[in-house]
């Protein structure tokens, strides 16, 4: 069974709004404000993204072979980059060139992993295919 | 490799997103693929060919066209 992307995007964008409404819903019974936060931030994310990939896509194709196999490699050259970065930053670590605490590590694995995707991602897409 | 497609979408009066819809693809897969800068799979081949009422081989023009390797007995 094959889901519009009207109809898609719209389940999407109404999970959106009722993140953001049960977020102030238990907002008001003495819960931890970060939690609040982080559920209307999500809430919020959802719904924009909903918005804008239909504005983007409309009814038309989302993915087809190319795309897929530009994200594909993409991910690979990703994967690639994080683990030599990771292991820049472990030898640095073990000879005490760099202290880093967890959570900044945990920064930097995130960031090592979002943003080569976009940047392999948007040179592939330009290029037309990853050969 | 080089491709007629933008040729036979004109003979047939498609634009590029037309044909996309038609092969199941996004437009910008079609604008590669007359650019011959992607090189599609068998199937997505077949699928232009026939959204186009035109062979494969009308298509998808490979430059470096050599003899083949294996001789016939």
């Amino acid at each position: 069974m094959s889901i519009s992307n009207k109809s898609k995007y719209t389940a999407i964008f109404v999970i959106g709004i009722l993140m953001i409404v049960v977020a102030y819903a238990i907002s008001l019974h003495n819960v931890d404000s970060r939690l609040v936060g982080v559920i209307i931030s999500l809430g919020l994310y959802l719904a924009v993204l909903s918005i804008l990939r239909f504005l983007r896509f409309g009814n038309s194709v989302e993915t087809d072979e190319r795309t897929m196999r530009v994200s594909a490699f993409a991910t690979y050259y990703t994967f690639i980059l994080a683990v030599v970065a990771m292991g820049t930053i472990y030898v640095m670590v073990y000879l005490n060139y760099l202290t880093i605490t967890v959570m900044q590590l945990i920064y930097a694995v995130i960031f090592l992993l979002c943003i080569p995707y976009i940047v392999f991602y948007f040179y592939f897409n330009m290029k037309g295919d990853v050969r | 490799m080089r491709t007629r497609i933008k040729e036979y979408r004109a003979k047939y009066d498609l634009t590029q997103e037309d044909l996309a819809n038609r092969v199941g693809v996004r437009r910008e897969t079609i604008v590669f693929l007359e650019k011959g800068k992607y090189n599609p799979s068998l199937k997505l081949a077949h699928d232009v060919a026939v959204a186009l009422n035109a062979k494969i081989d009308d298509l998808f023009i490979f430059e470096d066209e050599s003899e083949g390797i294996v001789e016939e007995q």
